[in-house]
This record gives structure tokens, C-alpha cells and sequence, in this order.
């Protein structure tokens, strides 16, 4: 637990990191304590350019916490590195969302919601 | 070895009088014993789960027994799949003789559903994924219906049809919920409002309260009490992920090994089958799931659904009791699946009976696309 505490208080700094495996050089996220590729327990965090892409949209239209959540808010599936996908917030621009556009890291929140921006 | 088959099932649906869950499966439960000749008393197997902590433990208490057996696995929508068939391998094992497999679930009436599902703050999917403000499991099943859109050039008024198909269904069976309410177009589904995009609220099951119990005994009992046989002729399970980000594949799911696996140990073509039972928890999942287990490509099984190839004298008669779409969804409806799979192959539903069935397909689907079991089952006496 203390792993995924550290990612996400490396996202409160400021970067998206990915795990990446010092001897096979795999990359993996969430962050486990060994390598899914080589068992290699040598991993480190490695950070991404904090850019993806969105891989699936769905725009909420009921809050399951309104004081944190107001609808409509979208939630997307954002490609962060080939084959590794993470679920945040996307404020939209101009509100018209599309599958393939390219989204940016913007900040995550006090209760660790992860917003991404076009 | 012992033989082993599944004898009987009934549903319990407590539309207007609620009940505890224990009720539930216990009127469940004395209900099959009475119809076979047995008595509570003689029940040495059960399998069950989401009673409490200790689930089998617990509602063995209640019914007064001290099983040989239990199983109780958590799986989600697939687990009580999995326990028919785990029962049927403890009965020829010798483990147990007479074995249940029971369900029940008060959330409507107990008001225990909530929009963001149930959250362990120990786990990876709390820390990376609910505290998104996702619906659990709405928004993620959302998710693959938008990818789905992008990749199978399909849409909500494609989507749509599998709604009706199951209203059509649940209109010839008086235990379901939307068993009055005529007739579904693609314009109420459409109008019925967007929850999590491009879910709307007709395109997701139903929130109710019921169970229902299955019983499978050796061949030698079931023949002294001269109790129908249904053979569990293939079975397959695939868990694939529980957090979204680790989904292996969005679009074909851990469907496709299940079923290919519960085929292969079947010996048998999916145009052998009689009847399909698959989860409906959207109108997504159905759609997924038949395309993951083969019936056709995604575009073509829309096509099947508006020429009615999935309604009674179609090629696949599906969710004949009208599914967790319009016939009733107490939280897990993998139980059901099975009792009317088991309903059907013992010739006695009335309106909604496929003539002459014989073999049925169902597949269980759990968490987010995450649990799957297909089961093929085959009359024999």
C-alpha cells in the first residue's frame, strides 16, 4: 500500500509515473512489488510525459458523491504508455469529447482525483 | 465415481412482501425439497455466498444442518455457475449427496445498493480507480459500450434492441417484473435518460429483490425419486482482471476461452444449442458476451436481434424469462440464469417454453467483465 501511497503523492507533485522494471525494462502500472514480465523485484518509478490518450469516454449524469463530484463530468479510460490505461477525470474544453484525443495531466486532488485536460 | 445431475430449481421473487435474505432462500430452499420428496434434513451439500462473512455457515445455521460441503466462493454474477458445477464434482466425488446451491438478496427493499458500489479501502481499485467518481460497475460497462461504438460501428439505437428483445420475453412470464408493461421501443429506451453515457437507464438491469435454489443429487437417489436428470456436458471458467486498468482486452472478454472451453468439453457446436442464458446486467454485456463467444460479429448480432433470431422459433432463444432487463436482477443473477436454463430443459414454462429444448447455454459475467463461467447443460431423462 505504501507503493501506491508514494504514486500518488508523485502525482501531487506533478508527474504520472509508470513502474519500470530495471532488468527486463517492463513497464507496469499499478505498481506491484515484483515484475509481471521477470519477477525481478528491482523496480522503479519511471515518469511519463504526463500526455495520453483517451481510449473510452462515459459522461456521468449521477453523482455518487456530489460534494466532490457536480454532473455531467466525464470519466475516461486515458492510454498513458502502450498498453497501460488509467481511469480519471477529463474536463473537456469545448464539452465535445472523442475517442483518440490526445489529453493532458493537470493536477489531482486532495481526495486523489486525477484530472486530465484537453 | 457417483453420477451426478441437476434435478430441480425454482426462483423466489418477493415483489411485494420483502424478506430477509435468509427468508428468501429458505422458502427457496423447502419449496425444491417439497417438489422432489426430500427434506431439509437431508441436505449435505450447499454452496451459497453474500448471506454474511461466513455465508454457508451461516445459512446452514438458519436451516438446522451440518453440511459435508460447502463453497462459497466470491465471484460476482459467474459464482453460482461455478458452484453448480463445484456441486456436481462433490456429489460424484461422494463429498456430499444432495446438494444446494441457493441464493438470495433483499437490496431493494433493504436499500443496500449504492451508485458507487462496495469500496475496501485496502485495495488497488480505491486507491486508482473509485475515488474517480466512476458508478460501480455502470461507468465502466459504459466505457466499453463508447469503445464499442468506436470499434463495432454500432449505436444506442443498436444497444436498444437487446432491451426490447428481453421486454418481449418477460411479457410471457408472469414472475417478471415487466411482465404488464407492454411493449419497449427504441424510443423509450432512448428517452429513458442518459445515467453514464451512452448507458441509459433501459439499457441497465434491474434493481430488485429475489433468489432461488438449485438441487443436484447422485443419479441413484434422483432415480429413486424419479426427479428429472440435466447433465452439466461443459463447463469453463476465466478470471481475467478486477481493477478497469488491467481489463486484458475492452471489447472480447474472458468469454471467449470460457465458452470455447465449456464447448470443448461438451462436445458440441454452439448450433446445437437450444436456448441461451447470458447475464444481461446492460445491454452492453449481452452484446459483448455474444460476440466473445462466437455467435457472430458484433454488427451481424444487432441484425439477428431486429429479425428476431434471439425470440421464441429464432435461431437462439436468449434470457427467455426476460433477464435482469425486465424480469427481475437481485444484485447477482447467475443463480437464475441457471434455474431458467434448468426450467427449460424440464419442458414446464408454459408461454415462454422452447419447444422441445434440450441443451442450454449460459454464461455467468461478474464485477467489471471480470468473472466468467459458461455452463452447457443437457437433458438426459
Amino acid at each position: 500500500m505504501k507503493l501506491w501511497q508514494d504514486w500518488i503523492d508523485e502525482a501531487k507533485k506533478g508527474s504520472i509515473n509508470v513502474q519500470e522494471c530495471m532488468d527486463c525494462k517492463h513497464k507496469q502500472f499499478y505498481p506491484r512489488d515484483f515484475c509481471l514480465e521477470c519477477s525481478s523485484k528491482s523496480l522503479e518509478f519511471s515518469r511519463t510525459d504526463g500526455s495520453g490518450v483517451v481510449y473510452s469516454y462515459t459522461q456521468v449524469h449521477r453523482s455518487p458523491n456530489p460534494e466532490i463530484f457536480t454532473v455531467p463530468y466525464y470519466i475516461c479510460l486515458v492510454e498513458i504508455e502502450k498498453s497501460i490505461k488509467i481511469i480519471c477525470n477529463v474536463l473537456f474544453k469545448d464539452e465535445i469529447p472523442e475517442i483518440g484525443r490526445k489529453v493532458f495531466f493537470n493536477k489531482i486532488s486532495d481526495e486523489g482525483v486525477i484530472y486530465y485536460s484537453d | 465415481m457417483n453420477n451426478a445431475s441437476i434435478n430441480l430449481a425454482t426462483d423466489v421473487i418477493p415483489y411485494d412482501n420483502p424478506k430477509s435474505i435468509y427468508e428468501i432462500q429458505s422458502e427457496a430452499i423447502h419449496r425444491l425439497l417439497a417438489n422432489a420428496g426430500l427434506s431439509v434434513k437431508d441436505i449435505d451439500g450447499l454452496a451459497t455466498n453474500g448471506v454474511e462473512r461466513f455465508s454457508t455457515v451461516g445459512m446452514s445455521e438458519y436451516l438446522g444442518i451440518s453440511p459435508s460441503w460447502t463453497e462459497s466462493s466470491f465471484l460476482g454474477g459467474s459464482s453460482y455457475l461455478t458452484f453448480i458445477k463445484r456441486a456436481v464434482d462433490a456429489v460424484e466425488s461422494g463429498q456430499c449427496n444432495i446438494a444446494i446451491v441457493s441464493y438470495g438478496s433483499n437490496q431493494k427493499s433493504s436499500k443496500s445498493r449504492s451508485l458507487g458500489g462496495v469500496i475496501e479501502n485496502h485495495t488497488p481499485q480505491k486507491f486508482f480507480e473509485y475515488s474517480q467518481g466512476v458508478l460501480s460497475p455502470l461507468s465502466l460497462y459504459a466505457l466499453v459500450a463508447q469503445r464499442g461504438f468506436h470499434e463495432w460501428d454500432i449505436n444506442s439505437e443498436d444497444l436498444a434492441e437487446i432491451a426490447i428483445n428481453s421486454r418481449k420475453w418477460a411479457q410471457l412470464n408472469k414472475k417478471a417484473f415487466h411482465y404488464a408493461s407492454g411493449d419497449l421501443t427504441v424510443e423509450d429506451v432512448i428517452n429513458s435518460g442518459l445515467i453514464s453515457s451512452p448507458l441509459h437507464k433501459l439499457d441497465c438491469c434491474l434493481v430488485t429483490d429475489g433468489g432461488g435454489a438449485v438441487l443436484i443429487t447422485n443419479d441413484k437417489i434422483a432415480n429413486k425419486l424419479d426427479l428429472p436428470k440435466i447433465k452439466v456436458n461443459g463447463f469453463g471458467q476465466r478470471d481475467t482482471h478486477i481493477s478497469y486498468s488491467q481489463m486484458p482486452d475492452y471489447l472480447i472478454t474472458g468469454a471467449k476461452a470460457s465458452s470455447q472451453e465449456a464447448l470443448k468439453n461438451s462436445k458440441m457446436k454452439l448450433s446445437d444449442i437450444d436456448t441461451l442464458q447470458i447475464y444481461d446486467s446492460f445491454t452492453i454485456t449481452v452484446l459483448s458476451t455474444l460476440a466473445s463467444i462466437g455467435i457472430a460479429e458484433p454488427k451481424k448480432i444487432i441484425e439477428m436481434f431486429r429479425s428476431g433470431e434471439f425470440l421464441k422459433g429464432g435461431q437462439y432463444p436468449l434470457n427467455t424469462s426476460g433477464g435482469g432487463l425486465s424480469y427481475c436482477h437481485p444484485g447477482m443473477l447467475g443463480l437464475l440464469l441457471v434455474v431458467e436454463a434448468v426450467n427449460q430443459l424440464s419442458g414446464n414454462l408454459g408461454q415462454r417454453q422452447v419447444p422441445n429444448a434440450s441443451t442450454a447455454f449460459v454464461h455467468g459475467t461478474g464485477g467489471v467483465f471480470s468473472t466468467h463461467a459458461s455452463m452447457i447443460l443437457e437433458r438426459i431423462s
